[in-house]
């Protein structure tokens, strides 16, 4: 049952792109580097869900067994759906799809390969809190690529250390936006919604049901607090039952300005309606040294409209 | 059909909630209602009640899953709501003229159009875009000094007759029940039914809070309208639905008046058994469209 698909071989000639090694390996994808028709890197992602559909050894093409074909089916569709929410995404902060095509009996979607490092292990490497000055440069310039994904209408609802890319120069790239639409495949092929636990707002463990832009932003604040402390904070669903999690502004303070560490919290709330409204308004309040809810958010507009 | 409800009733300072909401729906239709029931006379909440079941009951009759008539519908149910209310005090030997009374604002929705009915200063909104489009007018002694233009809207807010009401279900007069035009809803429009204890507090800013999604709109109104009316706060009731469209089947769940999911999470995946079905027409269209969305961008110069 939980046999792992077969890679396609490093030198493989898929469509105009050569493979050259396998990068990762999730439950649901494969990623590649290759190399298109002008020698350009590109990373391409394979849909090959372990445990649907089986590639062994002889030919690149995977068995389906008829019992699987519905479920295999179902991903392709959530697959669809991550190329068509990406390919409407044009943005520096946010990866750059350049491709999309069938071969193999299977679907690839290809992307600009980037060089770097992710979030994640900066933070590993790192030794210690990462400076302030550092984190709003960073995420002030995240939030505005966050900002356009709210902007067409889309949810990343998996942002985490590992899916935030620093360039060489500097600049983030948010990746992966497989996450609200993948699905990942359990005992018995049942489908559940991905979310990684210390980043997953709350919402996420109910289904489906509350979650919008600020499940995304609670995600921000959690990586602002794996950033402070190594390690993410508590999982949500535990919060819910007995909050366990230190305040920024308690764990912090004297270390950090009094405001970024306010703006950790306020996005970490569990209640979504205290959180920050939206990104552009979170990115404001970062850059700008302000508290929120002063006429950044839509909510503290209306908080003033009301108050009067 | 396709929409989203949320909704809340809150206590307010009073002793006691005389408030009451239901909704209802069909394959093909929904029915919003609010009754709030009066406080002058024994038993509003019991009128308030009795409306709102007679009403919802009327509805799961009549709505098989169509409703013949709209405006027949609700003149119907709305006047048997009157009658079951007075058969309550006479059973129990309660003159006539003391009888419990309620305001009430009822509202049917099919084939895209909205039909809604009102008694009293229980209200409803149309909203479109966060503006206004239209709300039901009071049956009520300031909105008469309004239309007369003897006082403005806001003077109507804070007037001491402000509570005066004429017009009930419930007692010796038969009541006057005001119905709307057939009005088309478009995607993205609001209804929002309300007692007046949630909307006169907050007055002509009330639109203002559906710039943010309904489940955060409603909260955010009452705490508004209870912060605004302070110690005399009256009992509130908001009823919103959000209209998305008229052409997708609306898959009727169990009767938790839950609210639905919005459509901003709408790319995520909702049915197992609906994505089984992918024919190959469907893979190479979708390939296509993925394709085609990457090339415009591309040729859009974004790089």
């Amino acid at each position: 049952m939980s046999q792992t698909n077969q890679p396609l071989p490093p030198g493989f000639q898929l469509e105009s792109y050569r493979i050259e090694r396998q990068l990762s390996h999730g439950g649901f994808s494969i990623v590649y580097l290759a190399h298109d028709a002008n020698d350009l890197p590109v990373a391409i992602k394979e849909y090959l869900p372990n445990g649907l559909a089986l590639r062994e050894g002889e030919g690149p093409l995977p068995s389906i067994k008829p019992e699987h074909v519905a479920a295999f089916n179902h991903g392709l569709k959530c697959f669809f759906e991550e190329g068509r929410a990406v390919a409407r995404l044009s943005h520096p902060y946010l990866v750059r799809v350049t491709d999309f095509f069938r071969a193999n009996g299977t679907v690839y979607l290809v992307m600009r390969y980037e060089r770097g490092h992710t979030l994640q292990e900066h933070i590993r490497k790192h030794d210690g809190p990462l400076p302030e000055s550092f984190l709003c440069d960073l995420f002030g310039r995240l939030l505005d690529g966050l900002d356009e994904v709210h902007a067409n209408g889309l949810l990343h609802l998996d942002i985490k250390p590992a899916n935030i890319y620093l360039r060489a120069d500097g600049s983030p790239v948010l990746l992966d936006f497989g996450a609200a639409r993948q699905a990942m495949i359990g005992e018995g092929e049942i489908l559940k919604s991905v979310y990684t636990p210390g980043y997953a707002a709350p919402e996420q463990y109910r289904g489906r049901d509350g979650i919008g832009r600020w499940t995304d932003l609670y995600a921000i604040g959690a990586c602002f607090y794996a950033c402070l402390s190594g390690q993410p904070p508590p999982r949500a669903d535990d919060r819910l039952e007995n909050d366990t999690l230190v305040p920024a502004v308690k764990r912090w303070r004297g270390n950090y300005t009094s405001n970024f560490l306010e703006l950790i919290d306020a996005c970490l709330r569990l209640d979504p309606q205290q959180r920050p409204d939206n990104a552009r308004a979170l990115q404001q309040a970062l850059l700008d040294g302000t508290p929120l809810g002063g006429g950044n958010s839509l909510f503290g507009r209306l908080r003033q409209i009301f108050a009067h | 059909m396709k929409y989203s409800v949320c909704h809340d009733s809150r206590i307010g300072c009073r002793s006691m909630n005389q408030d009451r909401l239901d909704w209802a729906q069909t394959s093909a239709a929904v029915l919003l209602v609010v009754a709030d029931g009066m406080g002058g006379h024994r038993l509003g909440d019991v009128a308030a009640q009795v409306a709102v079941e007679q009403i919802t009951q009327a509805f799961r009759q009549a709505a098989t899953p169509r409703l013949e008539s709209l405006q027949q519908f609700l003149t119907e149910a709305v006047t048997t709501a009157h009658r079951a209310i007075n058969d309550y005090a006479a059973q129990r030997a309660i003159p006539l003229d003391d009888a419990p009374r309620t305001t009430c604002v009822a509202c049917v929705i099919q084939d895209g159009q909205a039909l809604w009915a009102h008694v009293g200063d229980s209200r409803l909104y149309h909203l479109r875009w966060g503006r206004t489009l239209t709300h039901t007018r009071d049956h009520s002694r300031v909105q008469m000094l309004v239309d007369a233009g003897q006082i403005t809207e806001r003077e109507a807010l804070t007037h001491p007759q402000r509570n005066l009401v004429f017009n009930c279900l419930g007692g010796d007069t038969p009541p006057h029940i005001e119905l709307s035009r057939p009005t088309p809803l478009a995607p993205g429009d609001i209804l929002a039914l309300c007692s007046d204890g949630a909307w006169a507090p907050t007055g002509d800013r009330f639109s203002s809070a559906f710039a943010l999604p309904i489940e955060r709109a409603v909260p955010f109104l009452l705490d508004a309208a209870e912060e605004a009316a302070g110690a005399s706060c009256d009992n509130l009731t908001l009823l919103v639905l959000r209209w998305d469209s008229a052409d997708v089947q609306h898959e009727p769940t169990d009767d938790d008046p839950a609210t639905q999911p919005l459509s901003t999470v709408s790319t995520i995946i909702q049915n197992f058994a609906d994505a089984a079905i992918l024919t190959e027409a469907d893979i190479e269209r979708s390939v296509a469209e993925i394709r085609d969305s990457i090339l415009s961008h591309k040729s859009n110069g974004a790089t």
